[in-house]
């Protein structure tokens, strides 16, 4: 059943789920047996979250069938480059060599201090060391800087979703530009592009952004479904964004972009965060809208999608495609 | 509560958990109106757990996307505001039940280089509790002492390797670590342009 009312999101449902799986593998003291039953009914999305919890460790078991070694392992085929090398660094680290390898500082478990990048047309997922999980657009970079009471995140450059894992204690802080966003369990992303004011949206939870360097200028609370814009002379500036709206930003995590009657040249400048490849358009057809939904880093698919819908001509040169009304022929 | 989570876990291991992702992204490219993707999966999880005789169940992974074909449809009859895409999209996920075809089962062996690869994205202590307690089997104790940090902190580790991982299977799972497969190829298709206003 959905339920409407006042609710935890799915990701705090799916944490407690994860808590409950976590101690449930002991033997749980009565008192506890009796709050995990109580949990589990009060709504059906527990019992989801919480079968979900149970597959992954029995999951965990089935593969654990090869034996230990092989989960620890660097895996045969790792997603990304970079991630590969983190990854042989843990996993040298795990076989029992020197810990303190390269720039990977490990102080504690949760103490933590990386750098994360993607190129042009990648994507990358990072956990965290406090299981707050980042996913990078593309062309973005990151740098990591955890310490015992602070989450801390300088966005350099690109735009990141955070997933932040709840804790009071140790505020998760983003940093982009001059403007601070400070979090302590919930979900939103950070772009900061060449030229344009630094942007902030919450898809969860609350977060607030303030500017340090300007003292008279007052932090904002930002709720879910809530753009900000803080630009670099001017106020922040804020509005609610539809929930629909939200899910089509955040499109490029499956490596798409989704467009609901956006001009042609708002859609190339869009594709050219993606891709070296340009799109450029005939000054006539800037205003033309498109709705649908795209592979962001394939301008060229996109651009031969708009010629053959709306009958234009497309031409192909060193630079990239260029789209304009079609010739008339003699 | 009567079910036995425990045993019904691996079934859900073995013949939803690394379909996920390819249900979830059916789902997103949906994009239905009122509903989130979660909770559908979560509902989804509910409903399948609370059946009784899961071995039963002669197509595991069809039955997971009619589940979650069938969670969308009530949805859409409960709510007043009838949303049009959400109906003539629903086909899209039989489509994705069809194409559960027994070449596309996945082998053993690929579940356990998924967990592997997946673990790997963990850091370190975290991954290492996890094998510790449920691959090596040793008792939250046995681990504290292993890696000298406090029982709390192992059950901290354990909390937080276990939503990471069930963040991870959700989002990344199979579809992008096997980007060769036809699956893929098959999305090209639905990549539409509407021309909209003139």
């Amino acid at each position: 059943m959905m339920i409407m009312n006042t609710r935890h999101s799915p990701r705090e449902i799916d944490q407690r789920a994860a808590e409950w799986a976590a101690r449930c593998h002991d033997v749980l003291m009565p008192q506890d047996q009796c709050a995990f039953e109580v949990w589990l009914k009060a709504d059906p999305r527990h019992v989801g979250a919480y079968a979900k919890a149970e597959a992954v460790l029995a999951q965990l078991d089935r593969a654990g069938a090869a034996g230990a070694d092989a989960l620890r392992l660097p895996p045969p085929f790792p997603r990304q480059e970079s991630l590969k090398r983190r990854t042989m660094l843990v996993g040298s680290a795990a076989a029992g060599l020197a810990v303190a390898a390269g720039g990977a500082t490990w102080l504690t478990g949760l103490l933590q201090q990386e750098s994360y990048s993607t190129r042009i047309g990648e994507i990358k997922e990072v956990v965290l060391a406090d299981g707050s999980m980042v996913t990078l657009n593309t062309d973005s970079r990151i740098d990591v800087h955890y310490t015992k009471y602070r989450r801390k995140i300088h966005l350099i450059q690109g735009e990141a979703l955070f997933d932040v894992a709840k804790n009071q204690k140790r505020p998760f802080i983003v940093t982009a530009g001059d403007t601070q966003v400070r979090a302590v369990g919930t979900s939103f992303t950070v772009r900061l592009l060449p030229q344009q004011p630094v942007q902030v949206l919450v898809r969860e939870g609350v977060v607030e952004i303030k500017r340090p360097q300007v003292p008279q200028a007052s932090p904002v609370r930002l709720a879910a479904n809530t753009v900000a814009i803080a630009p670099p002379d001017a106020p922040i500036s804020t509005e609610p964004v539809a929930r629909l709206q939200v899910s089509r930003d955040l499109a490029w995590r499956e490596g798409r972009l989704a467009f609901d009657n956006v001009s042609l040249a708002d859609a190339a400048r869009q594709f050219a965060r993606y891709s070296a490849i340009g799109i450029s358009i005939s000054p006539d057809l800037e205003n033309q809208t498109v709705t649908g939904l795209f592979v962001s880093n394939d301008p060229v698919g996109f651009a031969r999608a708009v010629a053959i819908s709306l009958n234009l001509q497309l031409e192909v040169n060193s630079g990239g495609v260029r789209l304009s009304r079609e010739q008339v022929r003699r | 509560m009567g079910i036995d989570f425990q045993e019904k876990a691996r079934w859900l291991a073995r013949n939803v958990l690394p379909y996920e992702s390819i249900l979830r992204s059916r789902l997103r490219r949906m994009f239905l109106h009122g509903m989130e993707v979660d909770d559908i999966i979560q509902e989804m999880y509910a409903r399948i757990v609370s059946q009784p005789a899961l071995e039963a169940i002669r197509y595991p992974r069809q039955y997971a996307f009619q589940t979650a074909t069938a969670i969308v449809i009530d949805h859409v009859r409960r709510s007043r505001v009838v949303s049009i895409t959400a109906v003539g999209s629903l086909d899209q996920l039989e489509v994705a039940a069809l194409d559960a075809s027994p070449e596309q089962q996945l082998e053993f062996r690929e579940d356990i280089a998924e967990v592997a690869q997946l673990l790997a994205l963990l850091p370190e202590r975290t991954r290492e509790v996890l094998i510790m307690r449920r691959v090596e089997g040793l008792s939250q104790q046995e681990t504290a002492n292993k890696l000298s940090i406090s029982e709390k902190t192992v059950e901290k580790h354990m909390a937080q390797g276990v939503a990471a991982l069930m963040a991870l299977f959700g989002r990344g799972g199979k579809s992008s670590s096997h980007p060769s497969k036809p699956k893929r190829a098959d999305d090209d298709h639905e990549y539409k342009t509407l021309p909209s206003g003139d």
